[in-house]
């Protein structure tokens, strides 16, 4: 067994790990538990036949640039979708624009749309989110249980660090289930959109600064620029744009 | 000159097509890094991303 190898599976599988919690609690919140476990289960079996099928071959096989840039524009497509839904209707340029029958209308379609829709855009995008950190994942344990010659022992950082980040989800649910809706719609639009442009753009050859930390970048600058966008949707603020 | 921007952009947000600006958005991000390596792409990545946003809520606004 080798600690360094342990240590460093560790932290480098677990920030993929959280970053695979984060989609999934995205797509749990806009479909609930059943269609972002299930998106879960098939991008999990899918990783473990393609590793059972390949084993070390994966490595020269998987196009992991392509396979990023897509994932990373359909999470970016979805993200903003939410963003910009979620900026319309906090400004009240929404209801400002539909009479109260029309907005009710639109509401019940909304909850018709949402009950058909989105238990297939959270079966998406937790599918999409798991099978691309899974792949990522397996690339470190390979690539340094490999070079190190301790496949071992990077399973067992690997496997540590998805303990761990399981649990911190568990902890997680509870506190995000007291946010509201509308709040957390927004939320989703901004995680989405910001891992959606980071995977995208790593897949394009964007190399970003200090690599997983542009995340939170990308994060902050989402939330700054739809908070930004709603002033300037905010009747009064607008009038000279509408 | 506004005339002409104001078309493309009609095009580009049409019903239906509003979520072309970022695919457009990565198509040039892409170009520019076959061309040359700078660490400012991400940024113009989230520029470009943001102006197809603001794009399509303004044209929400104006209906």
């Amino acid at each position: 067994m080798n600690v360094v190898v342990v240590l460093a599976v560790f932290a480098a599988s677990g920030v993929e790990f959280v970053e695979a919690l984060t989609i999934f609690l995205a797509a749990r919140s806009v479909g609930g538990w059943r269609p972002a476990i299930w998106g879960t289960m098939v991008a999990l079996v899918a990783l473990v036949a393609l590793v059972a099928a390949l084993g070390y071959a994966i490595l020269a096989l998987f196009p992991i640039g392509i396979f990023r840039a897509l994932v990373g524009l359909i999470l970016l497509l979805f993200g903003l979708k939410w963003l910009r839904k979620a900026v319309l209707r906090s400004s009240g340029r929404k209801a400002l624009h539909d009479e109260a029958l029309i907005y009710e209308r639109e509401v019940q379609q909304l909850r018709q749309a949402s009950s058909q829709n989105t238990d297939s855009l959270a079966f998406a995008t937790a599918f999409n989110g798991v099978l691309l950190e899974g792949s990522e994942v397996i690339f470190i344990v390979l690539t340094l249980g490999a070079n190190a010659g301790m496949l071992q022992s990077a399973i067992l950082g690997a496997a540590i660090a998805f303990v761990v980040v399981a649990l911190a989800g568990v902890l997680l649910r509870t506190p995000l289930s007291r946010v509201p809706e509308n709040t957390l719609k927004w939320i989703v639009g901004i995680m989405l959109s910001a891992f959606g442009t980071f995977w995208a753009g790593e897949g394009i050859g964007v190399h970003w600064w200090r690599q997983d930390v542009s995340i939170v970048v990308l994060i902050v600058l989402f939330a700054l620029m739809s908070l930004g966008l709603r002033r300037w949707l905010e009747p009064g603020t607008s009038e000279k744009a509408a | 000159m506004r005339k002409l921007w104001d078309v493309i952009v009609d095009l580009v947000y049409e019903d239906g097509f509003q979520f072309l600006g970022p695919i457009v958005a990565l198509a040039i991000v892409w170009l520019v890094a076959r061309v040359t390596q700078t660490s400012w792409l991400g940024v113009l990545l989230f520029a470009l991303i943001a102006l197809s946003l603001y794009l399509s809520l303004r044209r929400e606004l104006r209906g």
